[in-house]
């Protein structure tokens, strides 16, 4: 299925416009890369301030609203820009193993996501996170590494 | 400066970046993973100056607690970058966008001194503020920019070199 996947982008008029038009995807993943800062970056403070080593003086529930908002919409950019390199490449993409590890992965992160969005609202102002929801956290951490690192790697693969 | 340049190239830390097939993809990743650290929480702090977010948290307290982070990530990216431009310094050094890119973190260091020295002393009267004054939201902007340049540059600098 992969492969056929790959056999039908190859024949997209949009493949080749990718793939000649020789900024777009410099342009693409410099976007792709800012998305990346927003979401790793609003999943470490949410970490942090689970484990109360960051952003105390709000809770994890004030956390968790103002950095929701980003983390969906660096995601959506994260998709869009993702989509565009999957056009010009998809064979070094959908057929690299790198890549399905990396998506594998993505999906781990956005139900940790979701899990932590929904956990945190059950905390009071007062109230410290459990051990749950700190376990929780350092596993998105390491998550967004994973895909972070195996993002960078797929270039090379 | 090339001589200095050949010994960096001619050190073992610089022909272990040039030859080894994977130091040089992970220590790559490892400054991109550095990188969007700095970039996305010193963003945090920037939006709060603008005032585009954030605006419940005292200024004071949101960058005592969130910028040590981005100066352990910074080094990170100092140290990975360090050694990027030790596989090839003359090239790297000859490439337009990399001397554009240490400009640009040259003026956000700039920036931040600015706003630090001169913007932050009156902070006290505009700590919990939600509006920020004209200096301090223009420091907030000047950053965000420069930093979206720094991104720029460095992806630029990827498509303009052979890493090997």
């Amino acid at each position: 299925m992969t492969t056929r996947a790959i056999a039908w982008i190859d024949t997209l008029p949009l493949h080749q416009t990718v793939r000649d038009i020789s900024w777009i995807v410099p342009s693409v993943q410099t976007v792709h890369i800012l998305a990346v800062s927003v979401v790793v970056a609003s999943s470490l403070i949410l970490s942090l301030r689970l484990l109360a080593v960051t952003g105390t003086d709000w809770s994890p529930m004030q956390w968790s609203l103002r950095l929701k908002g980003w983390i969906w919409w660096a995601l959506l950019a994260l998709l869009l820009t993702g989509l565009v390199m999957i056009l010009g490449e998809p064979e070094r993409t959908l057929g690299n193993r790198v890549f399905q590890l990396k998506m594998l992965a993505l999906i781990i992160a956005i139900g940790l996501s979701l899990t932590l969005f929904h956990r945190v609202r059950a905390l009071g102002p007062g109230e410290s996170a459990g051990g749950v929801d700190r376990a929780i956290g350092v596993a998105l951490m390491l998550v967004w590494t994973f895909i972070v690192l195996a993002g960078r790697w797929i270039a090379y693969s | 400066m090339e001589s200095l340049f050949d010994w960096i190239g001619n050190s073992s830390v610089g022909v272990f970046m040039a030859e080894n097939g994977t130091a040089f993809p992970m220590t790559e990743a490892i400054h991109v993973l550095a990188i969007s650290i700095v970039i996305g929480v010193i963003a945090v702090v920037d939006l709060r100056l603008v005032g585009l977010a954030s605006k419940s948290y005292r200024v004071t307290r949101l960058s005592s607690t969130l910028l040590p982070l981005t100066w352990i990530a910074f080094v990170v990216a100092v140290i990975t970058g360090g050694l990027l431009f030790a596989s090839k310094p003359q090239a790297y050094f000859d490439n337009f966008y990399f001397r554009a890119k240490m400009v640009a973190l040259v003026l956000a260091g700039l920036n931040m001194m600015v706003f630090h020295f001169l913007t932050w002393r009156g902070v006290e009267s505009w700590d919990a503020s939600d509006r920020m004054p004209p200096a301090a939201r223009a420091a907030g902007a000047i950053s965000l920019m420069l930093w979206v340049v720094v991104v720029i540059c460095g992806r630029w600098i990827g498509f303009t070199m052979d890493p090997f």
